[in-house]
């Protein structure tokens, strides 16, 4: 398929849609706290993709590390992607209203609550070891598509993780009381602006 | 001194539970996906015809990942160390510097006939990533480039034996809105936009337009799209050149993997268009200055023997072979051989090729000899 997308096949490219939007908007929607935010994430994404398809190297059997560094990237400043595909956004329609849209709500709400709690155990991490946990941790990617995604060495994720690790263990023993973290449930304080800042600490 | 074990995914998700993934709602999947794929075919036409003149140039080495492959003949190839038989890229790059001067004048064409012998191609599945074979070879291509890349013809027996001709995409274009198809938004509503005629384009098998993208206006000339004129530029100097090589490859790779795309990058500059004599001198010594490269003796695709330049890339668990002509130092052609087990890909020789013909002629379609 590698092949297929750099060559610019619409239906390669609709399949990898397919296969990895879920992916990219599981961990847009972590990253972000809003699941909506999230679905900006992953079109910008793969309009990005798209324009990228030249880049899609042959890294092994899985376009995930190459698609999931630019749904990092995309979040380190979103802004700037969106400015870029301002005219392309604008022709995204807006959710449709659903007949059931009352289940809808309470579902997102529910989501965003736990999302927000999450957050609050991320915030002990640098940029860093955040992208690198949520990559590996709960997005299900090795260490090497870890490293690949993030352009890094394989060394530099284990690190990063290890002090993620020693991080997230002072924080459980210290203040959650031998808790885990996002089951702490406290009222999510403005996880917009906890949106956006984590993302841009991380450039270098 | 203590080193602490890397942590495992399972220790970490104790320690910070995932929260779940929200689902993207079926409904809203097909609108984004719906809305990507009219941007996607909205944009330029030209832009897709660069493309499939990459797919030409970069298809060898792009099948290399997915596609699986079944075992066929590799050369019982004997090794050549550099303690055996001096230094190799020297002794090629000495043969090539003594190679004679090539003029191509700017109303003539560099011909390039290849012998595709194994080109195997997986596809996935929608949305599966299940793979399937796709055994595209044997076939042959023929082309017919002018030296700024910019026009020609292109012929392959098996997906354009006719052939279509080499041309500049237009310039791009902002996208006007009623270029735009109608996209239907309401919830769970049928989505039917045309994209491609199935008839025309079989989702898995290879496929030609009805032109091929040159290399010129918004796409210039570059190491992976390489033109006669584009050579004349490169450094001689095997350090300056691979410092241009991994400098522009990216600084996102780094190690076995830089080191294996630097030399990929050589290999295509060697298929991809004619040297200059000093150029490719430069070229076979820098191949001795990227780390992992081996030579040895052994046959292209076609059973010439050669010099086999050969690196296992680690990553991906395959090897690559560039064959050359240990007389004329003549590239010869191209193998990439499956070593290691992984989940897609099968043990063996996925790709095999060789470029049979290479000859400036005056006219385009004109056949050297003829």
């Amino acid at each position: 398929m590698h092949a297929r997308v750099r060559a610019g096949e619409p239906e390669a490219f609709r399949e990898l849609f397919q296969a990895h939007a879920g992916l990219v908007h599981g961990y847009a929607a972590r990253a972000t706290g809003d699941p909506s935010l999230a679905e900006d994430v992953v079109s910008l994404t793969f309009l990005e993709a798209w324009r990228l398809r030249g880049r899609l190297r042959d890294e092994g059997e899985s376009p995930r590390p190459w698609l999931m560094g630019i749904a990092v990237n995309v979040l380190r400043n979103t802004t700037r992607a969106k400015r870029r595909y301002e005219r392309a956004m604008a022709r995204l329609p807006a959710p449709a209203v659903v007949p059931d849209f009352a289940d809808e709500l309470v579902g997102r709400a529910a989501d965003a609550e736990r999302l927000a709690a999450a957050k609050r155990g991320l915030a002990a991490l640098t940029g860093g070891e955040r992208q690198a946990f949520m990559l590996h941790v709960w997005s299900g990617l090795s260490y090497e598509e870890t490293a690949r995604a993030l352009g890094v060495r394989v060394g530099t994720v284990r690190s990063r993780l290890s002090r993620a690790r020693a991080r997230l263990r002072r924080l459980t023993d210290a203040e959650l009381g031998g808790e885990p973290v996002a089951s702490s449930g406290q009222p999510s304080c403005d996880r917009r602006q906890w949106a956006v800042r984590p993302s841009e600490e991380t450039i270098r | 001194m203590t080193r602490e074990e890397p942590p495992r995914r399972e220790e970490l998700a104790r320690l910070l539970p995932s929260p779940g993934a929200p689902g993207l709602p079926p409904g809203r999947q097909l609108v984004m996906e719906e809305h990507l794929m009219s941007e996607m075919t909205s944009s330029h036409e030209g832009e897709r015809n660069l493309w499939r003149r990459l797919v030409l140039v970069a298809a060898p080495l792009a099948t290399v990942a997915l596609i699986v492959g079944a075992a066929t003949v590799v050369g019982s190839d004997g090794v050549v160390g550099p303690a055996a038989d001096g230094n190799p890229w020297e002794g090629l790059a000495e043969v090539a510097a003594g190679a004679p001067e090539l003029a191509v004048a700017s109303d003539q064409f560099v011909y390039t006939a290849r012998e595709v012998v194994v080109d195997y191609g997986g596809v996935p599945t929608n949305g599966q990533n299940v793979l399937w074979d796709v055994d595209h070879g044997p076939y042959e291509t023929e082309q017919w480039v002018s030296p700024d890349g910019g026009s020609g013809w292109y012929r392959d027996s098996d997906a354009a034996p006719d052939g279509v001709p080499i041309v500049v995409p237009p310039e791009q274009e902002e996208w006007t809105e009623d270029e735009l198809p109608d996209v239907d938004v309401d919830a769970g509503a049928e989505f039917e936009i045309e994209l491609e005629d199935p008839e025309i384009y079989p989702p898995q098998d290879r496929w030609l337009g009805d032109s091929v993208a040159g290399v010129g206006g918004d796409f210039p000339a570059t190491l992976h799209q390489p033109t006669w004129e584009y050579v004349q530029s490169l450094p001689v100097d095997p350090d300056a050149l691979l410092e241009k090589i991994y400098d522009e490859n990216g600084s996102a790779d780094s190690g076995d993997q830089a080191d294996q795309w630097a030399f990929e990058t050589l290999g295509e500059l060697f298929e991809e268009t004619p040297l200059p004599p000093d150029t490719a001198a430069g070229m076979f010594r820098a191949f001795g200055e990227i780390p992992g490269v081996s030579a040895r003796t052994g046959t292209d695709a076609t059973g010439r023997e050669g010099v086999v330049l050969s690196r296992f890339a680690e990553d991906l668990g395959y090897r690559m072979d560039l064959v050359f002509d240990e007389e004329s130092a003549a590239y010869l052609g191209t193998r990439v051989e499956q070593i290691e087990e992984s989940e897609v890909l099968v043990i063996g020789v996925i790709l095999d090729y060789a470029l049979t013909d290479r000859a400036v002629v005056d006219e385009e379609r004109q056949v050297p000899g003829t």
